[in-house]
């Protein structure tokens, strides 16, 4: 009868421990992933796209970071890595040759290779012709519901592709991830 | 041997019962309503949700009559304006989340962007600008970050208003959405939303 009682036990510790409910909110390197997928589809299929030509005006496009106004961590790493996934997608030759588009490294790399204080190639020329005209920037947003022993977060994911010319934001695409935990203890 | 095979199967299925990937990872529809968001006295999520889906879709359905596209040829600008934010116990930040999806909504309804054009404001884009050098390099560029960025007559503000009646346990929101001319005030379009709720 102990021994049942035991395995009786064991099984319902098994069932419970691997049914454990989430503890954090938190994004999950999943979530990014899945962000930067849908952003790159929503992105290289908009009409702000589609409709170029080799002959549209050339748009030389940068990035930011993400902007972190959620109630919790994204650290600066991140924020790099989920606009970084986007580039990462994008077919660059063919936007080049078809779409007359050309992406290139954020300024804040561009200025950290060249200003190393090292004498080598990486010279104040690095850069020199440089002429950006256009940012995808990103800004990440949540609302948070909380009770003594559960918590959810509700993430919205706004991505925007900016004329720095003129102001006019070109394409925008939003993402929303909900999450829920429970426990008293957040990540 | 029979006993410790039988052990063995209902070990597995209490491991396959209990370590399925879905009940691990937290993430719940955006849709659900949970707990926590029950018991809070501020605004149901899902009460911001419907207000950011139905003010767009009416202004999109009601754009055609307006003042603004039936006497301005062209475009018109608009830009992300005010939040009133009168409730007291919810975070402007908030409505914020609500204000970007219903702007996002706009830019993507091929009807709106017709005749809507959306900016950055000037704040955010001057940063961004300095950031590249921009205006240096391009100096019709200085136009867009300077005083006279707009035409105030048809440039237009998305403002939100916010306010919440409060009774014991039981919470009315009500919620405007605004387009107004920013250089006359004139509210050309509003809609509003309501919804009261009880926190357990």
């Amino acid at each position: 009868m102990a021994l049942l009682s035991m395995r009786l036990w064991v099984l319902l510790l098994i069932a419970a421990g691997c049914a454990a409910p989430a503890r954090s909110t938190r994004f999950t390197d999943a979530d990014f992933s899945e962000i930067a997928s849908a952003m790159a589809q929503s992105l290289y299929a908009s009409d702000a796209i589609q409709n170029r030509t080799p002959d549209s005006p050339l748009w030389v496009v940068s990035i930011d970071k993400v902007t972190n106004l959620t109630s919790d961590v994204i650290t600066v790493p991140e924020q790099w890595a989920i606009m970084a996934r986007i580039i990462g997608a994008a077919p660059l030759e063919e936007l080049d040759r078809v779409k007359n588009i050309r992406f290139v490294i954020p300024p804040e790399r561009a200025l950290a290779l060249r200003d190393r204080g090292i004498d080598d190639e990486v010279d104040l020329a690095y850069g020199s012709r440089r002429e950006v005209n256009h940012t995808m920037t990103a800004t990440f947003r949540s609302v948070t519901r909380a009770n003594p022993t559960a918590r959810t977060d509700v993430y919205l994911c706004v991505f925007e592709l900016l004329d720095l010319d003129t102001g006019q934001l070109v394409w925008s695409g939003s993402y929303e991830i909900k999450r829920s935990a429970v426990g008293k203890v957040w990540d | 041997m029979p006993r410790l095979m039988l052990f063995a199967a209902a070990v597995s299925a209490a491991l396959a019962v209990g370590c399925s990937e879905p009940k691990q990872t937290g993430r719940i529809p955006t849709s659900a309503t949970t707990l926590p968001e029950k018991d809070s006295a501020k605004v149901l999520p899902a009460a911001l949700d419907e207000f950011a889906d139905q003010a767009p879709r009416n202004l999109v359905q009601q754009l055609s009559g307006l003042p603004i596209v039936r006497d301005t040829p062209g475009q018109v600008t608009v830009i992300l304006g005010d939040i009133n934010n009168q409730t007291s116990i919810v975070s402007s930040t908030d409505f914020e989340f609500a204000m970007a999806k219903m702007r996002n909504k706009l830019i993507n309804s091929r009807f709106a962007s017709d005749k809507l054009v959306f900016v950055e404001k000037r704040a955010r884009l001057g940063r961004l600008a300095a950031r590249e050098d921009v205006v240096n390099k391009n100096p019709d560029a200085q136009k867009a970050v300077g005083p006279d960025a707009y035409d105030a007559q048809t440039t237009y503000t998305l403002n939100g208003d916010f306010y919440r009646v409060a009774r014991g346990d039981t919470q009315t929101y009500y919620m405007e959405f605004q387009l107004v001319n920013f250089a006359t005030n004139q509210i050309v379009f509003s809609d509003s939303y309501e919804v009261k709720q009880v926190a357990f």
